[in-house]
C-alpha cells in the first residue's frame, strides 16, 4: 500500500471514530462544565465536579430498577432465546424461514407501537382478572424480553448453524445423556453467542424509553425514563452528569463481561506455559 | 463377547438407500474394515452400529445382544471421528476422561487412566492443553485416546486419517494398528483408501451402491475378487473382454476381442460363446523388449500379447509400463527395479501365466 493511500485509510478511520465518539464528547465535557447556567454549555466553561455532586439521590432508586430490569430481561431472554433457537435450528419441518421471521417480528415493530400494544393489553386483562402488571415489575419485565429476545435468538441461531453436531455424537458414544450433553458440550461451546445475545438484551432493556414510558408509573420508574422526563420538566446540568456515569458504567459492564466471558480461555492459555 | 453381527439391515434417506439387506459378522477382537467409494454406505452402515441411525428393517447385535433399538449411550461403543470432533472447551484429559466420568468412575480412577490413556498414545506431556492448541496428529491420537478410555466393547473409526497428509498417515496406521492389537479391541473402521485397508485390516468388507460385495482378508479380495468392481477397487488390475471357446476342464480357451486367444484358469465349466471379463494384475505381467529371448512360446502355457510401449512411469523400485495392445486395450505392466532396454514406441512382448488370470461370466450378478 502507498503511503497516501495509508494516511487516506487513516483519514477516513479517524473520521468514523470521531463520528461514533462526538456525542460522548460532548457529553462529557458538558457535564463538567463550571457555569451557573442552567443549560447546556459546550465547549465547558471552566471544568468542575459540581454537577455530579448536584446528582439528586432519588435517580438511585430507577437506576436500580433498571439494571434489575436489564438483568431479569437478559436472564429471560437468554433462556427462551436459547430454547426458540434451538428449536429454530433444530427442527425439522419446512418454513423455517416464518418461524424466524415470527421471532424477528419485535424488531420491525416501532419501539412507541410496542409500548401503547402492551399498555393496551395490561389494562385489558387487569380489567379482565384483576391482575396488575402496569407500573409492576412483572409486567416492565415482559415487555423488556418481548424487544430483546430477538438479539438473543439471532445471535444463538448464528452459533447453532455453525455448531458441529457430532461433538454431541461424541458425546452419546461416551455415555453422555441428552440433557448432560447439553450441559457438557452444547452450551458451553455456544456460550460465547449466548453470552453476546444477553449483552444485547441488557443493553436494549437498561436504555429503553419508549416501551418503558408507558408502563412506568411514580412508584416504578426507569432512568432512561426518568432522565426522559428531568430533562423535558427540570432541566439541570446534573443530568448531563448523571447520564455520564452511566455511559461510563456501561462500558464498564461489558469489558467486564467480555473479560469474564474469556476467562477461561486465558486461564488455561496460561496453565500451558 | 463383543462380536458384531448385521441382520439383513436396511436403511434409507427418504428415496435414497443408504444400505440395503445388509448382513456382516464381525468376530470377536477382530479389525473389520469397511471400504468403499463415497456413497457406497459405509459410513452409513458404521452410524447404524454406534446407533446414531436407525434401521428400517434388521437386526443389530453387539456382544449377542440385540442393540438394534438402543440409543448410542448404551451400546458401549468408543467412536472416532475423520476430524477428531474434541471438545473444544475441555482439556485433553478432561476430553478423555469424559466417558469414565459420565459412568461415574471415582476421580482417582478417571486420573490413573487418563494418564495411561495418553502413555498409549504416546503423548503423555499434553494433558492440560485445548484440543486447539495440538497439531492434526495429535489431536486424533487424543480423539482415540478418549474412544478408548473407558474400555468400551467396541471401537468405531470413521475415516480417521481422512484429514492428515500423507506421511502422517502412514505413521498414524502403524499406531492405530500396535494400539488397537494391544487393546485387543473388536475394530470396524471405514476408509476409501484401499492401502489403509490393506495395512491395517484382519479382513475387509467390501461395498457398493449399499451393498456388501465380499468380506475377506486382504489377500482372499486381492486373489480372488468376486467381481470386476472388487477387482478394479483392490489394487491395479487390467481387464480383457472376450468369449469362451473352449470351457471344459481347469484351464479355459478365451478368444480376447482383437482376436487373440489366451488360456485362463476356470472357476468352474464354461459354455462356449459366453461373454467373459478376463483380468491380470500388473505385477503378473512379464515384458519383454522386441524380438524376445528366449521366445515366450518357449515358456509352456504362457499367454501373450504384443503391443508397443507407450509410456514408462519409473517409480524406484518399480516400473510401471503402459502397453498399447490394440487402439482401445492397453496393458499396465508393473516391473521390479529398472528397465534399461525397453524404450518408448518400441515394439514390447507381454506375458503371463494363465493361473495368474481372473475370469468373469458378463452379466454375472454376484
Amino acid at each position: 500500500m502507498t503511503t497516501r493511500r495509508r494516511w487516506g485509510l487513516a483519514a477516513v478511520v479517524v473520521a468514523i471514530y470521531a463520528f461514533l465518539l462526538a456525542p460522548f464528547v460532548v457529553l462529557a465535557l458538558s457535564s463538567l462544565s463550571g457555569g451557573e447556567a442552567y443549560y447546556i454549555s459546550f465547549p465547558p466553561r471552566g471544568l468542575s465536579t459540581r454537577w455530579y455532586l448536584a446528582i439528586p439521590a432519588s435517580y438511585l432508586r430507577s437506576f436500580a430498577v433498571s439494571v434489575a430490569i436489564g438483568v431479569a430481561s437478559a436472564l429471560a431472554a437468554g433462556l427462551l432465546g436459547v430454547a426458540a433457537a434451538l428449536g429454530i435450528v433444530r427442527g425439522r419441518y419446512r418454513r423455517k424461514e416464518l418461524l424466524k421471521a415470527f421471532f424477528r417480528a419485535p424488531l420491525q415493530i416501532p419501539l412507541v407501537v410496542s409500548g401503547v400494544v402492551f399498555l393496551q393489553f395490561y389494562y385489558v386483562l387487569f380489567g379482565l382478572t384483576g391482575v396488575r402488571l402496569l407500573e409492576s415489575f412483572t409486567g416492565l419485565l415482559l415487555a423488556h424480553v418481548f424487544i430483546s429476545l430477538p438479539f438473543v435468538v439471532g445471535t444463538v441461531c448464528a452459533v447453532l448453524e455453525k455448531f458441529d453436531r457430532r461433538l454431541e455424537e461424541a458425546a452419546y458414544s461416551l455415555g453422555a445423556s441428552r440433557w448432560t450433553t447439553f450441559r457438557r458440550v452444547t452450551l458451553p461451546v455456544i456460550r460465547p453467542g449466548v453470552f453476546a445475545g444477553m449483552l444485547y438484551a441488557f443493553i436494549v432493556s437498561f436504555g429503553n424509553v419508549p416501551v418503558s414510558l408507558f408502563l412506568v408509573g411514580p412508584r416504578l420508574t426507569t432512568l432512561p425514563v426518568d432522565l426522559f422526563y428531568s430533562m423535558e420538566y427540570d432541566f439541570n446540568p446534573s443530568i448531563l452528569a448523571l447520564s455520564t456515569l452511566v455511559v461510563v458504567f456501561s462500558v464498564l459492564t461489558i469489558l467486564l463481561l467480555q473479560r469474564l466471558m474469556g476467562m477461561d480461555v486465558l486461564v488455561r492459555a496460561g496453565a500451558k506455559e | 463377547m463383543s462380536g458384531v453381527l448385521l441382520e439383513e439391515v436396511t436403511k434409507r434417506y427418504g428415496e435414497v438407500v443408504g444400505v440395503r439387506d445388509l448382513g456382516l459378522e464381525v468376530r470377536e477382537g477382530e479389525f473389520l474394515t469397511l471400504l468403499g467409494p463415497s456413497g457406497c454406505g459405509k459410513t452409513t452402515t458404521l452410524r447404524l452400529i454406534a446407533g446414531f441411525l436407525h434401521p428400517e428393517q434388521g437386526r443389530i447385535l453387539v456382544g449377542g445382544r440385540d442393540v438394534t433399538a438402543l440409543p448410542p449411550q448404551q451400546r458401549g461403543i468408543g467412536m472416532v471421528f475423520q476430524d477428531y470432533v474434541l471438545f473444544p472447551h475441555l482439556t485433553v484429559e478432561e476430553n478423555i476422561g469424559f466417558g469414565l466420568r459420565e459412568r461415574g468412575a471415582p476421580r482417582d480412577e478417571i486420573r490413573r487412566r487418563v494418564r495411561e490413556m495418553l502413555e498409549l498414545v504416546r503423548l503423555p506431556e499434553i494433558g492440560g492443553r485445548l484440543p486447539r492448541e495440538l497439531s492434526g496428529g495429535q489431536q486424533q491420537r487424543v480423539a482415540l485416546a478418549r474412544a478408548v478410555a473407558y474400555a468400551p466393547r467396541l471401537l468405531l473409526m470413521d475415516e480417521p486419517l481422512g484429514a492428515l497428509d500423507l506421511k502422517l498417515r502412514e505413521a498414524m496406521q502403524i499406531e492405530l494398528h500396535r494400539i488397537q492389537r494391544a487393546l485387543g479391541m473388536t475394530t470396524i473402521y471405514v476408509t476409501h483408501d484401499q492401502e489403509e485397508a490393506f495395512s491395517l485390516s484382519d479382513r475387509i468388507a467390501v461395498l457398493e451402491g449399499g451393498r456388501l460385495i465380499q468380506v475377506g482378508t486382504p489377500r482372499e479380495l486381492y486373489r480372488a475378487p468376486r467381481n470386476q468392481f472388487v477387482a478394479h477397487f483392490v489394487g491395479k488390475i487390467n481387464f480383457l473382454r472376450g468369449t469362451v471357446l473352449d470351457g471344459v476342464g481347469p484351464v479355459a480357451s478365451v478368444k480376447l476381442e482383437d482376436g487373440h486367444q489366451i488360456r485362463v484358469r476356470a472357476p468352474g465349466p464354461l459354455r462356449p460363446g459366453a461373454s467373459v471379463c478376463v483380468a491380470v494384475r500388473p505385477e503378473a505381467l512379464r515384458v519383454w523388449a522386441g524380438a524376445p529371448e528366449p521366445q515366450p512360446e518357449a515358456v509352456p502355457g504362457l499367454n501373450r500379447l504384443d503391443g508397443v510401449l507407450e509410456r514408462v512411469r519409473y517409480a524406484g523400485n518399480f516400473t510401471h509400463l503402459f502397453i498399447r495392445i490394440t487402439e482401445n486395450c492397453t496393458l499396465l505392466a508393473e516391473v521390479g527395479g529398472e528397465r534399461a532396454e525397453l524404450h518408448t514406441g518400441e515394439p514390447v512382448r507381454a506375458g503371463w501365466a494363465p493361473e495368474d488370470t481372473l475370469l468373469w461370466q458378463e452379466g454375472d450378478a454376484s
